[in-house]
C-alpha cells in the first residue's frame, strides 16, 4: 500500500472515527499516531507525541485565545450585555419586521462582545425569542434569525477561529481580525436587507409593534450600551494603532472588561472566578483539538497527501474558480456535519498548499473559511446554533421549523459569499488601506 | 467503595486543576497588562514576559482543565448518529470512545513524563537576556494533565462496562 493511499485512507478511518463518537481531538490524534507507526514506525511517532503538545502550548501568538475568551465570559457572566435588546428594539421596532433586525443587530453586538457563537444564540435566544413571540411573530423567523445571527462572532473581532487561522497560515492576526469587520458587518445589514423585505411581501409574518420609547429614552437607551463599543473599539483600536500586538490587546481587552463590569457594579468574585474556569476550559478543548489536527497534518504530511493534491492540481492545470467552487462545496458539506473549530484544523493544512500554487490571497481566503464555517452552523443536519435554539425553546418549536425558517438566512449568506469571492476588495480594502 | 472513591478522587484532581489553570488565566492577563503599561509609562517592561507567559500560563491553562473537561465529558463531539442510538448501543460507542480517549492520552502523556525528566535532568532554561529562566518545571503541567485525563477517562469506561445493562453511569 502507498503511502497515498495510507493517507487517503486514514480520512475515511477518521470519518468512521468522529460518527462513531469519539471526539474530535481523539479522533485526529490517534489515527495521525497509529498513521505514523503504520508509515514510519513507534520511535518516530513517540518522539512527535513526546515534543508536540508542550511545544503547541509553548506559544506566545495562541495566548490571545484564552484572553479573548475571558474577555467574552466576562461580559457574558456579568450580564454586560443585558440593556443591548433593549437598545435595539428602541431603534428599530418601527421597520418592517422591527423586532426581528433588533435581535439581528443586538445578536451581532452580543457576538462581537462574546466572541462566542454559541454563547450568542442561548443568551439572546432567551431574551428575543419570547418577545418576539408574544408580539405575534412567526416562529420560524423568530427562532431562525437568533440561530443566523449569532453566528456573526465568528467574523466580527474578536475571533477566536480567526486567531486560530492566522497562526496555522502564519498570516498577520492582527490584519485578519481587521479584515473581518466589514464582512460581517455586512452580513448584518444583509439579514436586515432580508427580513424586511420578507416581512413587506409577507406582513402576517410579523405584525407591527407600536413603539413604546420616545426619542429621549432612545438615545439614553443607547448610553446604556456604552460598554460594548468601547470594549470593540478598545481592542480593535490598540491593534490597528500599533500600540499593542493581538497577545496584548486581549490581555487588555479582559481586563477593561473586568473594569467596566466593576464600574457597572456587576464584577463579583464568583464571576471573576467562573469567567476564568470558563475560559480555560473553553481552550483547552480547542487547544486540544488543534494539538490533533496538527498531528494530523503531519501524518499526512510524511504520507505525502496535500503536495500530492497540489502537484495534482498544478498538472492538470485546473481553473481556480473551478477549485474555488470545489472548496465552497466541501466546507458546506463539511459543515453540515463537523463543529467550525474542527473543520478549520483539518482542512487548512490541505488546502493552503494547493491555494498558495495558485497565487489566492490567505488573508481573503481565511475570511471566506470563516464565512463558510458559519454557514455550517445554521445548516443541517448539525446546524450547532439550531441546536442550541431548539433548547432553549424546548418542545414549543420543532428543529425542523428551525432550520426551515434559518433557509432564508442560509440563502442571503451565499449571496453574502458570492459577493466575497467576486469582490475581494470587500474584505481586503480595510486591511490593505489601514495596516 | 471503588464508585465513590473514584468519584472523589476525581472531582478533586479535576477541581484543583481548574482552579490552577484559571489562576494562571487571570495572572497572566495581569502581567501581560502591567508589561504593557509599563512601556508606555517610560518604565522598563517586565523582563522575560514572554516568555513566562509562555511556559508558565499557556501550558498549565492548555494541559490542567483537561482533566475537569474529561469529567464532565466536555469534549466536542459528533453527535448526527449516536445521538439518535439508545440503551446498548449507546453505551457501546460510548465506551469505545472513552477507551480510544484513554489509549492516546496514555500514549501522550508516557511521552510527556520522558521530556519532563529530560528537561529537569538537564536543569532546562532559557536565557532572556538578564537572567537564565528556569522552565523544566513547566513540562510537568503537560503529563499532569494529559495522564490526568487518561485515568479519569479509563475510570469511566471501567465504570460504564460495570454499570448495569440499559444505565449509564455518566455523571451528571
Amino acid at each position: 500500500m502507498t503511502s497515498i493511499a495510507i493517507g487517503a485512507g486514514s480520512c475515511v478511518v477518521l470519518l468512521i472515527l468522529l460518527l462513531i463518537g469519539v471526539p474530535v481531538a481523539i479522533a485526529l490524534g490517534l489515527i495521525s499516531v497509529v498513521g505514523i507507526i503504520i508509515l514510519r514506525g513507534v520511535t518516530p511517532a513517540y518522539d512527535i507525541a513526546a515534543t508536540l503538545p508542550y511545544d503547541f502550548a509553548d506559544h506566545w501568538s495562541l495566548a490571545a485565545v484564552p484572553m479573548f475568551l475571558l474577555m467574552g465570559s466576562v461580559v457574558h457572566n456579568s450580564g454586560l450585555t443585558a440593556s443591548l435588546f433593549a437598545a435595539a428594539r428602541a431603534w428599530c421596532s418601527q421597520l418592517p419586521g422591527g423586532l426581528a433586525i433588533a435581535t439581528n443587530f443586538a445578536s451581532a453586538g452580543f457576538a462581537a462582545a462574546s466572541g462566542s457563537s454559541m454563547a450568542t444564540a442561548a443568551a439572546m435566544g432567551r431574551i428575543a425569542i419570547p418577545e418576539m413571540l408574544r408580539a405575534g411573530y412567526d416562529p420560524r423567523l423568530a427562532t431562525a434569525v437568533v440561530a443566523a445571527s449569532g453566528t456573526l462572532g465568528s467574523l466580527i473581532p474578536p475571533s477566536i477561529l480567526i486567531v486560530i487561522y492566522g497562526w496555522m497560515t502564519e498570516q498577520p492576526i492582527g490584519k485578519l481580525l481587521i479584515a473581518g469587520i466589514v464582512p460581517g458587518v455586512l452580513t448584518a445589514i444583509v439579514y436586515a436587507l432580508m427580513i424586511s423585505g420578507r416581512v413587506i411581501l409577507q406582513p402576517e409574518i410579523a405584525p407591527s409593534v407600536p413603539a413604546k420609547a420616545n426619542w429621549r429614552e432612545r438615545w439614553l437607551l443607547l448610553l446604556d450600551v456604552w460598554p460594548l463599543p468601547v470594549l470593540i473599539m478598545g481592542v480593535i483600536g490598540s491593534i490597528y494603532s500599533g500600540l499593542a500586538t493581538v497577545t496584548e490587546a486581549a490581555a487588555l481587552g479582559a481586563l477593561l472588561s473586568m473594569a467596566i463590569a466593576g464600574f457597572k457594579h456587576k464584577l463579583t468574585l464568583r464571576t471573576v472566578l467562573n469567567s476564568a474556569k470558563d475560559a480555560v476550559e473553553g481552550t483547552a478543548v480547542i487547544f486540544l483539538i488543534a494539538i490533533g489536527a496538527i498531528l494530523f497534518t503531519r501524518f499526512l504530511a510524511m504520507a505525502g497527501l496535500p503536495a500530492f493534491l497540489a502537484i495534482q492540481v498544478e498538472q492538470w492545470a485546473v481553473e481556480p474558480w473551478i477549485l474555488l467552487i470545489g472548496f465552497v462545496v466541501t466546507y458546506i458539506v463539511l459543515g453540515a456535519f463537523l463543529d467550525p473549530m474542527g473543520i478549520m484544523l483539518i482542512t487548512v493544512p490541505v488546502f493552503t498548499p494547493i491555494f498558495l500554487i495558485l497565487g489566492f490571497d490567505l488573508i481573503w481566503i481565511g475570511i471566506l473559511v470563516i464565512k463558510l464555517l458559519e454557514i455550517g452552523l445554521i445548516t443541517p443536519p448539525v446546524g450547532l446554533n439550531a441546536f442550541v435554539i431548539k433548547g432553549v425553546v424546548g418542545d414549543e418549536i420543532g428543529l425542523e421549523d428551525i432550520f426551515k425558517g434559518l433557509a432564508w438566512f442560509v440563502a442571503a449568506e451565499l449571496l453574502i459569499l458570492l459577493l466575497l469571492i467576486l469582490f475581494p476588495q470587500i474584505i481586503l480594502f480595510v486591511p490593505n488601506s489601514l495596516m | 467503595m471503588m464508585d465513590s472513591l473514584f468519584d472523589k478522587a476525581s472531582r478533586f484532581i479535576a477541581s484543583a486543576g481548574a482552579i490552577l489553570a484559571g489562576g494562571a488565566a487571570l495572572l497572566m492577563m495581569l502581567h501581560i497588562c502591567t508589561d504593557v503599561a509599563f512601556k508606555y509609562l517610560g518604565l522598563n517592561p517586565i523582563p522575560a514576559t514572554m516568555e513566562i507567559t509562555t511556559a508558565y500560563y499557556m501550558v498549565p491553562i492548555t494541559f490542567l482543565p483537561l482533566i475537569s473537561i474529561q469529567r464532565c465529558r466536555k469534549h466536542v463531539v459528533v453527535e448526527l448518529l449516536i445521538g439518535n442510538l439508545s440503551g446498548r448501543k449507546r453505551r457501546i460507542t460510548e465506551i469505545n470512545a472513552l477507551l480510544a480517549t484513554a489509549a492516546y492520552c496514555f500514549f501522550l502523556a508516557v511521552g510527556g513524563v520522558t521530556e519532563a525528566l529530560d528537561a529537569t535532568a538537564r536543569n532546562e532554561f532559557r536565557y532572556v537576556g538578564y537572567f537564565d529562566l528556569s522552565v523544566w518545571q513547566s513540562r510537568w503541567f503537560v503529563p499532569a494533565g494529559i495522564g490526568g485525563m487518561a485515568l479519569v477517562a479509563l475510570g469511566q469506561a471501567i465504570r460504564e462496562i460495570r454499570a448495569p445493562s440499559g444505565e449509564s453511569s455518566r455523571e451528571q
